[in-house]
């Protein structure tokens, strides 16, 4: 029984996706979007060294004590910005 | 002699945020403060990082908090190894216990989101499996076959509407943000790369099911006896096939769980 | 897709290639003779490596590693290892060099090139390291000297001896960065032109130049930074000059890494570069 499941299933399967169909049939609930994610340089950082300290001899660490949150969190609906 | 090895363990202990050891302090000229160079652009480096990585989180909740954020993480899951597009996977959930960010509740969310973009985008060129060569499978073999899922793939279920809040965020939409509903309820996303982009959809809750179970590499019997009698396997299968998300079947050994 | 690619990297000039130029080098197609990149930003696939491998069908390119660390004591990550020859087998780049520097303690990357004390311990670890380098590639690699900012009071060994012995044993070649000499030598109050005499003739490869950051140190001095962020200097240019008459011509690369100019601006740090080539090519014919 579940082989005859899975060599129908899979050979129903192999078969449809040679077919312009199985492009179609990914999105069963709808919105797909495609994200313009450019190629990213992390490591570029790290290579010219010094590169992206640009006050390096200066001890600038970022606040140690809780900043609230202040950016586009507030434009969005529900969004809150004071702590509960 | 402090050796090399103790060295640069209490080196990297001092850059990371603890102070230089003595017995490192006695070695530094002309002074410490020279450290500090060191310990500024390591930090800094690592934030402008995760900034190229995380630009909706970012933007979410402003740049000085999340340099905040950003270098506490650095110091709690600092990068495994130099590839710095290997790193982030556990940001989502930093901040999701992070007191300081509860009052931005789908921010964990929305990194989680970003993070799978990334890995979509950076995830090595491995050819996906084409259907056709599985015809050559005897059929009795068929309910033991595994797939791999192509290593550009991920799955994910939000409680909040990531995709969407990141891509309003991203393009600075007022409009789109305002409209956001929070309340929506939980999203199920596959995030993949085809033909050089990177995709992120929609999928529904029993899909989203089937394919979690697919890509952890369990035989293709057991997937389909979990299934739903009103999925349709063939062409849920099929899809996967055609765009790409299957990298790899075999029969017997297990493969590897990466979904 | 067997295409024949650009042959060997010639000894003219050449520019580092970051990703916000990667759309206007294949439009504007500037005229410099190779381009060198950061291995690290490829060791993924997509988009970026379909970009480099755009590059390179027209360009011979170098790989300039940034984060194996040389000279961890804990020896080299076998992951890393492997990504950067299948990155050498994909793209078969000209050259592939790394740096005299650490970044890796503890199997954490601490993103920064850190200071090497320079000891015989030292330079042991970074012989073994660059022996293993070079086997897993299966080929000659380039060594960078470092700038730094700091000392250690146990070293015994000057820098460009270092570097010497470091080619000297393990039958690698030095990449002859005269910003870095510019940057240490004021840090550390030595003598630039020295530096260069003491490196042997036949062991240098390539040669960088960049421009640095000057900081006030608050006592009166200045500290010099690497940051690879403007306009090569004109002690630099000299540095150039004096190490091109010393080791003739090779590849000479334009670095800028920070506040990135506009393509035009680096190609034409690149032609000063190229002219200062080919005057030192004349100068040995002659």
């Amino acid at each position: 029984m579940t082989r005859s499941l899975a060599t129908a299933t899979l050979v129903a399967a192999i078969g449809l996706a040679a077919t312009p169909f199985a492009a179609n049939a990914a999105a069963p609930a709808g919105s797909e979007k495609c994200f313009g994610i450019a190629a990213k340089a992390m490591n570029d950082c790290a290579a010219g060294a010094h590169s992206c300290a640009g006050q390096s001899t200066m001890a600038r660490d970022p606040k140690s004590f809780v900043y609230l949150p202040k950016g586009a969190c507030g434009k969005i609906a529900g969004g809150k910005l004071s702590a509960t | 002699m402090l050796a090399l090895r103790d060295l640069q363990g209490d080196f990297a202990e001092a850059l990371r945020g603890g102070r230089a050891s003595p017995r490192l302090a006695a070695l530094i000229t002309p002074d410490l403060a020279r450290l500090d160079v060191y310990r500024n652009t390591a930090r800094t480096v690592a934030i402008e990082a995760l900034r190229i990585g995380f630009p909706a989180t970012e933007a979410i909740v402003g740049e000085e908090f999340f340099a905040l954020a950003a270098a506490k993480f650095w110091r709690v899951h600092p990068p495994r190894e130099a590839w710095l597009g290997a790193w982030g996977d556990e940001l989502g959930n930093f901040l999701g216990r992070m007191h300081a960010a509860r009052a931005v509740a789908y921010l964990a969310d929305v990194a989680r989101f970003e993070r799978a973009l990334s890995r979509a985008a950076n995830a090595a060129d491995i050819p996906a499996l084409d259907a056709a060569s599985l015809a050559s499978v005897p059929p009795e073999q068929h309910p033991r076959l595994r797939f791999t899922p192509h290593p550009s793939v991920t799955l994910l279920r939000l409680r909040y509407p990531a995709d969407a809040i990141a891509d309003a965020v991203r393009a600075g939409d007022d409009a789109a943000m305002a409209a956001i509903d929070l309340g929506s309820g939980p999203v199920h996303l596959l995030v993949h790369r085809a033909g050089g982009e990177v995709v992120a959809e929609r999928i529904g809750a029993s899909a989203w099911r089937f394919l979690r179970v697919l890509f952890a590499g369990t035989p293709l019997g057991e997937v389909l006896a979990g299934a739903p009698a009103r999925l349709d396997a063939a062409s849920m299968l099929a899809a996967q096939f055609a765009r790409g998300r299957l990298a790899a079947a075999a029969v017997k050994e297990r493969a590897p769980c990466d979904a | 897709m067997a295409a024949v690619l650009p042959g060997p990297v010639p000894a003219a000039a050449g520019i580092g290639l970051r990703f916000p130029h990667h759309r206007a080098v294949l439009d504007e197609r500037p005229a410099v003779g190779w381009m060198e990149v950061h291995p690290e930003n490829y060791f993924g696939g997509g988009a970026a490596v379909a970009a480099l491998e755009a590059v390179r069908r027209d360009w011979p390119v170098t790989l300039h590693g940034v984060g194996l660390s040389l000279g961890s004591a804990e020896g080299l990550d076998a992951r890393h290892l492997a990504r950067l020859a299948a990155l050498a087998a994909r793209i078969e780049p000209g050259l592939i060099s790394e740096h005299v520097a650490w970044s890796v303690a503890g199997g954490n990357y601490l993103t920064d090139l850190l200071p090497l004390p320079m000891t015989e311990e030292a330079l042991d670890v970074v012989c073994r390291n660059v022996e293993t380098m070079q086997s897993a590639l299966g080929r000659q690699v380039l060594v960078e000297n470092p700038s730094s900012y700091l000392q250690f009071a146990h070293a015994t060994i000057p820098e460009w001896e270092f570097m010497a012995a470091v080619a000297a044993r393990t039958g690698c070649r030095v990449l002859c960065d005269v910003n870095n000499i510019a940057v240490s030598a004021h840090n550390h109050g030595f003598d630039a032109d020295a530096y260069l005499r003491a490196l042997p003739v036949g062991v240098v490869g390539e040669i960088h130049v960049a421009g640095h950051a000057v900081r006030p140190l608050g006592d009166g001095r200045t500290l010099r930074l690497d940051d690879h962020g403007s306009a090569v200097s004109a002690e630099v240019w000299g540095l150039l000059m004096t190490a091109l008459a010393r080791f003739g011509p090779v590849p000479v690369l334009v670095e800028w890494d920070t506040r990135i100019p506009p393509l035009g601006v680096l190609a034409a740090e690149a032609a000063r570069a190229q002219v200062l080539i080919e005057e030192a090519g004349h100068a040995r014919a002659a």
